[in-house]
Formats: C-alpha cells, structure tokens, sequence
C-alpha cells in the first residue's frame, strides 16, 4: 500500500495578508489533505492554515478547475469558449503580438503586474519572468488594481518609503500591554493564520487589545474593547488624540524631539524646512535649523543624526532668522491640531468625547503600546487617516520601543532576503531594460480617449481586475472593447476570462516548484507534490512559449527549476552566508533551510530607522506642504459628499472571510459557511424604515446603478451602513456586481493634485536617473524607466473601495 | 491511552471552521456531511450574527463535535494529534490524556481553571463527544 508523501505548497491565498505555507500530503499520485506547516527552530510555528489551506486540497480537482488552453468562440463576455491545443493558442498570439508590435510599437502591450492575487506572491518565479518579459519585450507594465494607497502615501511621507516597513514580525505584537486595532479585522479574518494567534497571545497574556472599526467583525469580538467610529472619519479621531498629547503634555519629549522633524524649524515664507545653506553662505543643504534655548540661538542638525549633544531645541520655537519667519514643525503641529477637540471630532466619528480620552490616557499609561493598522482604511482621506494614526505612536513614544511599534501591512516574512533577481528581472542590466511603467491613471483613462488609446493588447497574466476593481462598467465598456487582443493566464475561468479571446490554462502551486523565500526567516521549497493535470503549464514554460512567437526564446530557455536556482545565487549574505550553500539540491534534501539571519524578530523601525530625506519621523512633510499636504488633515471622504442625501447609506463592499477576494467561492464547504448565494446585511432599523424584512430580495443602488440581492437583517452592521459581499461570480447576483456602483479604481475619478503631486516626488526620490527631474508631466508623456520600482507604480491615486454610498429598498417582484 | 479529551479554549476560538474542515476535507466526507461544525453564540440567526443590539454586541464561537467524530483514533494510536486541535490557527485546542497530570490537556486545564476560567462539558441531551471539555473566561 502506497504510502503517504508530502510536500511544501504555497497555499493558493498567499498573497498580500499573509504569505503561508501548507504541508500537502499526497498518495497514490492524489493530494488527499493539507495541514499545518511547520518552520525549524527557532521560529517553529510562524504560520497556521486556515479553513481555506484546509480547502486548497480540493481545489486541482474541482469542476471549475481550468485545465486546456480556451480560444473564445462567442462574444466578449459570453464566457464561450472552444478547446484548442496551446501550439494553436500559442500561434495565433504570437501573431497578433507580432502584428500588434510592428503597427504601434512594443509599449501597446499591456501586462498586468499585479501579483497581489499570485501565490506565491512577490516572490514568485512567474512575477520576476513577468518582469524579463517586459524589459525585454519593452511592454508597459501595469499594477492594473492599484490598491493600499493609505500606506503607500503616509509612509512614503512620514517614513520615507513604504516598502522597508511593510514587514513587521508578528512575535513584537507578545509583550505590549495594550493594542490597537484600527482599519483592520485581523482576527480569524484576513490575517487568520500567522498573525491570529500572536494577537491572542498578546491577549492571553494581559494586553488590552482595542478594535476601532466600522462594523462588527470577529475582531470587533475577540476585543477588550469595541469602539465604532464611521466611516471615512478616522482621522478626526487620530488627531483629536494627537491634540491630547500635545495639550496635556502626554508625549514622549526624547523621542520627539530626537526622532521626529518636531524641533527643526519651518519656513513660513514658502513652507520648506530651514536649512543651513538658508541662513549662511556655503552653509550645508543637508543640515536643518533648530532654535536653541540657552543660550537662545540657532543651531544646526545633519539629517539622520539623532544626538543633539548637549544642545537642548526648543519645541516651540518661533524666531526670525535672516528676516524669515520660522515656526518648529511642533509648534505648527499644534495650531494645527488646536481645532481638534474630543467634542469637535465626535460630530464627525460619532466617538464620544469621554471615550476618546480614555482611549488617549490608556495608549500613553499602558507602554509598550502598539497599533495594528492595516488596509482597511479605503477612503479617499485614508492617506490623512493613516498619517495621523501613524502619528500617534510617534507622539507617544510607542514607536520607539520594541513591543510598541506600527504593524502597517504586516506581511509577516521575517527579515528582508533578496533572491539574485537582478539578472533574472534585467538580463540585460537595468540600464537597458525596455518597458513602460506609467502611472496606473494614465493607463487607464487613454482608454477613454477613442483614437488615442496606446494600448492595443493585454496580457492579463495575474490578477482578476474585472471582478474586483471597483469600475467594472468601465472595463468592460470601455477597457475591453478597445483591445485587439486579450489573453488570460489563470486556474479557473474568472469574471475576467469570460472577456478575453484566449484563457491559457497556469499550474496550481501544487503543480509546480517555488521558492518560499523568505518565509518567518526560512528558505522553504515547494516541490510539485503532484504531476500537472491536464495540460496546464508552469510560467517557466509560458513565458517560454510565448518568447519564442515574439523572437525572445534567448531569454528564456529554462525550466521552473533552473530558473530557482539561479536565484538562488544571490550574494544577499542572508542566503550566500548559508554552510553548506543554499542550492536546489541542498534543499529537495532538506525541505526548508534556515536564512542567515538573526533570531530576534525583525522590527523595520529599529532595522532602518526612517529613510526620509531628515532621517526623522516627518509627520511635517516640506515636499508636499505646496499642495497643503505637509501634515495629516482632515479631508471629508467621498461618503461626505452632498449626494448622500439620495443616497444615505454608507456601502461597505466585503469579502466573507472565509473567501480570499474572489478566490474560494465555488468551494462547496466554504459556500454552505458564507452562504450559498451573495448576500447583503443591513440593520434592523434601516430595514423597518425601508419596509424589509429578512430574506427579502432587495435592490442596492446609487447613481452608477443597481445590485440585486438577498437582505439579511443583521447587527453585525450599524444604522446607516450596509455591507455586501464581492466575491461571488457575475452571474450569481441577480442583477448587477457590487462593483459596478463603487467609485471606479484607478481610473481618474479619484485623481488629485495631492496624487499628482506623490508621484512626482516618489519619482524623483527613486528614480536613478541622477540630475533630472521628472514631473507628472513628463511621466505622462513618456517614459518611466522600467526599473521603477514599487514606490513608484503605488502613488497617484486613492482606493476608495469603501468610500461608496447607497440606497436600498425592496426589489420589485418581493421574495 | 487512558482517557483522550480536548480542551477548547472559548476566549480563543475565533469561529474559522478550520477544525471542521480539516475533519472534513481529511476523512472525505460527503458534501453535506460535516462531523465537526462551529457554533456562533451569538442572536442564533447564523455564522458570525451577534447577541445584542447595535453597538452593545456580544459574540463568541464553540466547535461542537457531533458522534460522527471518531476522535482521530487512527492517528492518535500513532502518536499525532486529531486534525482539528493540530490545525487550529488560534491555538485554542489543547489535546491529551486526562488521566495524566502532565499530558498537554490536564496541565492547559489546570492552567486555566487557575486563572478564574469554568471548564465545562455540553450537557449530554446534546449528543456530543463526551470527551470534549470547553474552558471560558
């Protein structure tokens, strides 16, 4: 009797919440099961399952696996399809690839790059091919669902990049005393694996854990306390505890003054920090002014250099130096705030005053205090929301200790180990990679400009935008039809599939191999665990197939394989540190390998401090003060708009946590737990006032159009909230998709001078094309190198997937 | 082993369903078939629906074991834990030999009850696995 294998898989919900892994157990050439995988010591268990891993094992064999190459036979959309071989399929997009190139030039085929729904994620083999595609093919690439704008922007901002401080390890959380969870339903929801049962630890072992949240979710209920604030006002409350700290004397005076802009001294003639080169000739641009107090005189700093000696900055300071006007950061912070009273911010959260000074009192009085804020904030305000929020573990000092600290995205990895995918991403160095990389607003509204659209083809290789990005009538109305070529790389037939002309059958991560790394300070390979069905292929071989049409099979001539393991060649000394080496064979011997890393957590503020162009926390900001961007305000979100009064509903669009965006809903077991069908919550009391009862099938609506679903009547959702889930396919719904009435995604709606003015500056911080300075004119117009990096292709515009409004009344035609 | 028991911690458990399908996923049950299934304590009117009224909410979860469950007796004669208190994300199953002091599930049990938390079982009307103890605080 065959006995039972496993393997290492990454499970198919891997992506941007957490990044597990699963033991897959395999007999007779069939995964009978996954568990729970287990890293080596000393981290042990870093990462869970959870009932999707658990379900993942089903997922090869489901009916609505995709298993052969499609070619559509019907209209765009109809979801019909005929099979044909992949010589075929291959063949005739190559030449229309060919074709496409020769008539409007490389750059108008588009490739999405959005590796947020692609286990295994950002480490994935298949997104570094993505990228050798298009640098050496010179197509655009696009994050086509530009998403987390909240901590794209206030870390940039605050921090001075975002990606250093995504990472955060969830073991600090064991240890404070008191959490705040805010914008985030971590708890048996999207972080129900490695970052669950650190929380509850953290519990178990006395903190306080404080959810401030919209609705009430499992978080809500697993919490100390609840505090429902509404939506899109969060940053009403941040700065009303801000103003606290700062009127009651509650901050941290070192690390203020020593790790924020607080004492450096503010221009008020044009906004921009003082300088030494401002005040003395051939004095230094990189040394900042602060007003000394005794004796009273100006002094100056160097960026990242903490230690004022024994020099003593007066916080408050106000002097004219040189006939210019100057005000500390802190001081301007404080007028700013002056407004912000508890019974001011009420009006708008709906957060009693008395409870905000609790809250206020008990984040200072119960150190280490932390703040897990995550991307639940998706308003247009939210860059405010989160600076603010931010600012609030600076103020108190909490982001200077270890168990205090800001859990931003969390992704859970462990230390930063870079895979040697330099040569992979450029193989002909980053300085002549071809390719575009515009900003995702510009892509898409050259579609609404007929006759001047660049974009002709759309290699669809990640990612499933037309079901999840708010707009959906914009894709397929205008997106779509303008595209001479749309070809969709998947494992099941998704809501964007049903529109392309070819659906190219990709392996399962339980068909192919992967390199886990880093994973909680580990290497860990995923080994096929069975042998693909069907004719389904691995990026290796896509990417392959599809070079060979467009004269590029030079590079690449590898199998999944080889490719892992020149990455593996990497002289990060995370992984060339490693006796003996870390190679391929190393690890099918093996399994998992430890990272030349160290034991302690990694903690991203303690590892970089803050990269920002002071070296400071810089909750003032100079790059953005000429846009009125300089610190976090209060901006009314979307949901404040006058419209509201037709529409008097703030509509929270969902996904069940036991679905992963619009993975997992043709699970059966998953379905009879979330529901057979979409449905929708609303309050009792909007309900009666509405004459709907429960079960009753109801229309959603606002000005963009209707859904039409079940009503369930439910506390779970306030008076003047109703929340409705996403995940499920098209057709399902009875009329209309949830996203056909949000405000669109990255299209130009919720585009700004702020959005405008954040790429601008993150393409002159990050760009290395030292000497020139780009502006969103110049970007527009031409290129953007395709080494931007992530800094650049995340600013430009907000995702306001909850800043939606609604009505709600009983469908015609009743139950 | 003298006397298997499992310890579900309430103040832990989230309400995933993890353990119930790991129990279902791994012994294959039919579709609507489920041994082991997650109570929400809450209004009663379904998964994740709170007891109260807005914001005054109150919410919890019980795994219920139903005599479908075989108590993992394969894997468990083998040394492993059951699939449900081996995968629970939250850590909140804590399996054993209750006739040991110092098996997992007596030390976790006298841990607990130290603390000030009830150990209780489900009344026996509710058909259920008698050696499933639940700890809540």
């Amino acid at each position: 009797m065959a006995e039972e294998k496993f393997v290492y898989t990454a499970c198919m919900g891997n992506g941007c919440h957490e990044h597990c892994f699963l033991k897959t157990y395999v007999k007779d050439g069939k995964i009978v099961r996954t568990e729970q995988a287990v890293l080596g010591p000393p981290e042990g268990l870093r990462y869970g399952i959870c009932q999707k891993g658990i379900e993942y094992a089903r997922f090869p064999y489901l009916p609505t696996r995709l298993l052969y190459p499609l070619k559509r036979v019907g209209k765009r959309g109809e979801g019909k399809f005929e099979r044909i071989s992949w010589e075929q399929a291959m063949d005739e997009i190559g030449a229309k690839l060919r074709e496409i190139r020769d008539k409007y030039g490389p750059e108008a085929v588009l490739v999405n790059t959005f590796a947020c729904g692609y286990p295994a994620n950002w480490t994935a083999l298949h997104m570094v091919l993505t990228r050798r595609f298009v640098h050496t093919f010179g197509a655009t690439a696009s994050t086509l669902e530009t998403v987390d704008r909240g901590f794209w922007f206030s870390t940039q901002f605050d921090m001075g990049a975002g990606w250093r401080y995504s990472n955060y390890d969830p073991r600090l959380l064991v240890g404070a005393r008191y959490i705040f969870i805010w914008g985030s339903n971590p708890i048996g929801a999207t972080r129900a694996t490695g970052s669950t049962r650190f929380l509850l630890d953290a519990q178990e072992q006395g903190a306080k854990m404080v959810t401030i949240g919209l609705v009430y979710d499992s978080t809500a209920a697993k919490s100390d306390q609840f505090v429902p604030i509404k939506g899109g006002t969060d940053a009403a409350l941040a700065m009303a505890m801000n103003r606290i700290l700062i009127e009651e004397d509650l901050y941290d005076h070192d690390y203020v003054t020593n790790h924020t802009v607080a004492p450096l001294l503010v221009r008020e003639d044009n906004g921009r920090l003082l300088r030494e080169s401002d005040i003395i000739a051939g004095g230094d641009p990189k040394k900042y002014v602060f007003w000394n107090l005794t004796p009273a005189e100006a002094r100056t700093i160097a960026a990242r250099t903490h230690d004022f000696g024994t020099s003593a900055p007066d916080l408050f300071a106000s002097p004219v130096i040189n006939g210019i006007p100057c005000k500390t950061a802190f001081l301007k912070l404080k007028e700013h705030l002056a407004e912000w009273t508890p019974e001011r911010q009420e009006t708008l959260t709906g957060v009693p005053a008395q409870t905000v000074r609790q809250l206020t009192y008990d984040f200072v009085k119960n150190k280490p205090a932390a703040i897990w804020l995550n991307l639940g904030l998706r308003y247009y305000n939210a860059r405010e929301a989160h600076r603010a929020i931010q600012l609030l573990s600076a103020l108190s000092g909490n982001l200077g200790l270890k168990h205090g600290k800001l859990a931003l995205i969390a992704w859970c990895d462990g230390w930063p180990v870079r895979m040697n995918d330099g040569p992979v991403s450029y193989p002909d160095g980053p300085e002549n990679a071809k390719g575009d990389r515009p900003p995702v607003t510009d892509v898409l509204e050259s579609f609404r400009k007929p006759g001047e659209s660049k974009y002709k083809a759309l290699l669809n290789v990640m990612g499933n935008p037309v079901h999840s990005a708010p707009g959906r009538q914009l894709w397929t109305e205008e997106l779509i039809p303008r595209l001479d070529l749309i070809v969709d790389y998947e494992v099941r037939v998704t809501d964007t599939a049903v529109w392309a002309d070819y659906v190219l059958p990709d392996t399962t991560t339980f068909e192919r191999s992967e390199l886990l790394v880093p994973l909680g300070d580990w290497a860990v390979l995923q080994e096929p665990a069975i042998e693909p069905l069907g004719e389904v292929k691995s990026p290796a071989d896509f990417w392959r197939m599809l070079a060979k049409q467009v004269g590029l099979e030079k590079y690449f001539d590898k199998t999944q394989e080889a490719w892992l393991e020149l990455r593996l060649k990497s002289k990060d000394p995370a992984i060339a540190g490693i006796n003996p080496p870390l190679t391929m064979e190393r690890l099918k011997k093996e399994k998992m390998v430890r990272l030349n890393v160290p034991t302690e957590p990694f903690d991203a503020f303690d590892y970089y401090g803050f990269v920002s162009p002071t070296g400071r926390f810089e909750f003032y900001c100079e790059d953005m003060a000429d846009v009125d961007e300089a610190m976090a305000k209060w901006l009314p979100p979307l949901i404040h708009s006058p419209k509201r009064k037709d529409y008097p509903l703030h509509l929270m669009v969902a996904r069940h946590r036991v679905f992963m965006q619009t993975q997992f809903t043709d699970f059966p077991d998953l379905r009879q737990i979330a529901g057979d069908e979409p449905w929708m919550r609303i309050n009792p009391e909007d309900a009666a006032t509405r004459g709907i009862l429960d079960g009753d099938l109801v229309e959603v609506f606002n000005e963009r159009g209707k859904v039409k679903v079940k009503a369930r009547l439910s506390q779970v959702v306030p008076p003047g909230v109703v929340q409705m889930w996403f995940g499920y396919r098209a057709g399902e719904y009875l009329e209309g998709v949830p996203t056909q009435i949000q405000v669109p995604l990255g299209w130009g709606e919720t585009q700004d001078a702020a959005g405008r003015k954040w790429v601008e500056v993150v393409a002159n911080r990050w760009l290395p094309r030292p000497g020139e300075k780009v502006t969103w004119e110049t970007l527009a117009a031409g290129r953007v190198p395709a080494t931007a990096n992530t800094e650049t292709q995340f600013a430009g515009n907000w995702d306001v997937i909850w800043d939606n409004y609604c009505e709600v009344k009983k469908a015609a035609g009743g139950k | 082993m003298g006397q298997p028991a499992i310890l579900v911690n309430l103040n832990r458990c989230t309400g995933c369903w993890t353990c119930s399908t790991a129990c279902k996923v791994a012994y294959q049950l039919g579709e609507d078939k489920w041994w082991h299934y997650v109570r929400t304590i809450g209004s009663g009117a379904g998964v994740d629906e709170p007891a109260g009224e807005w914001p005054n909410l109150r919410m919890s979860w019980m795994p219920v074991y139903t005599t479908g469950c075989i108590l993992c007796a394969k894997r468990t004669k083998e040394g492993l834990e059951p699939h449900c208190t081996y995968n629970c994300p939250a850590k909140a199953m804590t399996y054993g030999d209750l006739s040991d002091p110092d098996s997992p599930v007596s030390v976790r049990m006298k841990q607990l009850r130290e603390r000030g938390y009830k150990i209780f079982q489900l009344p026996a009307w509710e058909r259920t696995r008698p050696e499933v103890y639940y700890a809540e605080k």
